[in-house]
């Protein structure tokens, strides 16, 4: 069903899902996925500290990083690809954990990773129009931030703030080293663009919000948008990655201290099964 | 002198009790010692001004506050990169849980003995084992009250 001429079947693919929260969209949201996808796709859900039963609701079998507190989206997506990294998977799948990501699109967003010779492909509302409402203020933020992006590294991107991407391993090594805490997603582009990554976009359709809550409200959305704005200045000013610098023919970046494998998941050292 | 004799006494109260790192301590103690200084000799602000060249002993003032923020920064320097630190602690621990979780349900299967003591109820086995113990644990609590 899903073996395609572009479709490796060895790929190794791993869902990332934040959750915060979320215990109403994130059960459904594993069960769609694990439908839409297959079998050498595994589905990580990162529960940041959530102080509900979201924990409870993942379904069994699905991989679950329970993180002691609270991170901030930053600090839980970057649990995600660290986890990537570690156990070596060749694409990273992000997803949000309030369902507003449809399973289906995650192949056109793959699909197109694996046929271009992008390192992070961005699934934007806004490239295929009229099709996802948005109010006028938060359509003028992101198009503000996205204008800033294109003046200050040349990118286009209409849709910066969304949180539907999809990266290649050089990226989820880049990403396990190091990244951005707060609003992650649009320092992110721009911090790639500038470390020699191509970032593209897919037009992806997107539902529209139904539970939880989001993680940037309307009335904070001024707020975040001079954060972003100053965030992504302070950017510029300083080396896109930290230590070991990431640049476009460096095919491992330096990992530092990161350099531990684990045994592969389900099978376990001889000496521990004696044991 | 109180104020330069406490400090110097609070630091090294500090140190004794572990809470203070001995480079803090010095810090500290040199902070202290120009107070216990000008304690003794009270025009020593007057003296160091002339020698110094400063007209108005507000600008004095104006110096040590600089110095204050210096010490301030150099503190949210080192706790930026501690937060960093355990940011990375936290994301390796829920990581090495995930891991120890898979270890523990292989094992669990490759011995029969204790495949059939296990609850075969296990409502989620995704769920890591501690934090079924401790809903189960909160929730025995809730029905106390």
């Amino acid at each position: 069903m899903h073996k395609r001429s572009w479709f490796h079947p060895e790929l190794k693919g791993l869902v990332l899902i934040p959750a915060f929260n979320e215990r109403q969209s994130v059960g459904k949201l594993v069960h769609r996925l694990r439908r839409a996808l297959p079998a050498t796709f595994d589905i990580l859900v990162i529960d940041d500290g959530s102080t509900d039963d979201t924990l409870r609701q993942v379904p069994p079998g699905t991989a679950v990083v329970s993180l002691p507190f609270n991170l901030g989206i930053g600090g839980a997506m970057q649990t995600g690809y660290r986890y990537a990294s570690l156990h070596g998977y060749d694409v990273a799948v992000q997803v949000d954990g309030d369902g507003q990501h449809r399973p289906g699109e995650v192949w056109r967003l793959v699909k197109r990773l694996m046929e271009s010779d992008s390192d992070l492909v961005v699934g934007s509302r806004f490239l295929e129009s009229g099709r996802y409402r948005q109010s006028f203020t938060r359509w003028v933020g992101i198009s503000m931030l996205g204008s800033l992006i294109q003046l200050l590294s040349g990118l286009r991107i209409t849709d910066c703030t969304s949180g539907f991407r999809v990266a290649n391993r050089r990226v989820i090594r880049a990403f396990a080293h190091w990244y951005p805490e707060d609003y992650p997603e649009p320092e992110v582009i721009l911090l790639l663009h500038r470390a020699g990554f191509k970032v593209t976009e897919q037009p992806v359709r997107m539902r529209q919000r139904r539970a939880g809550m989001t993680s940037i409200p309307l009335t904070r959305g001024l707020f975040y948008v001079l954060k972003v704005i100053t965030a992504l200045l302070l950017d510029m000013a300083r080396e896109p990655w930290p230590r070991g610098k990431v640049r476009e023919h460096d095919p491992e970046p330096d990992l530092g201290d990161l350099r531990w494998e684990p045994a592969p998941a389900g099978d376990p050292a001889p000496e521990a099964v004696q044991a | 002198m109180i104020f330069g004799g406490s400090l110097l006494l609070l630091a090294i109260r500090r140190l004794k009790q572990f809470k203070l790192k001995e480079r803090f301590t010095l810090l500290f103690m040199l902070l202290g010692l120009p107070f216990m200084v000008l304690a003794v000799w009270p025009n020593g602000v007057e003296y160091l001004a002339r020698i110094s060249g400063i007209e108005q002993k507000t600008v004095m003032l104006l110096c040590v506050s600089i110095f204050l923020i210096l010490i301030i920064f150099e503190l949210l320097t080192i706790v930026s990169v501690m937060e960093q630190k355990i940011t990375t602690l936290a994301q390796m621990v829920g990581i090495l849980m995930e891991h120890q979780r898979l270890v523990d349900r292989h094992l669990d299967g490759a011995s029969p003995k204790r495949v059939e003591t296990r609850k075969p109820e296990h409502p989620n086995s995704a769920t890591p084992r501690w934090r079924s113990g401790d809903s189960a644990g909160s929730s025995s609590s809730d029905q106390a009250h």
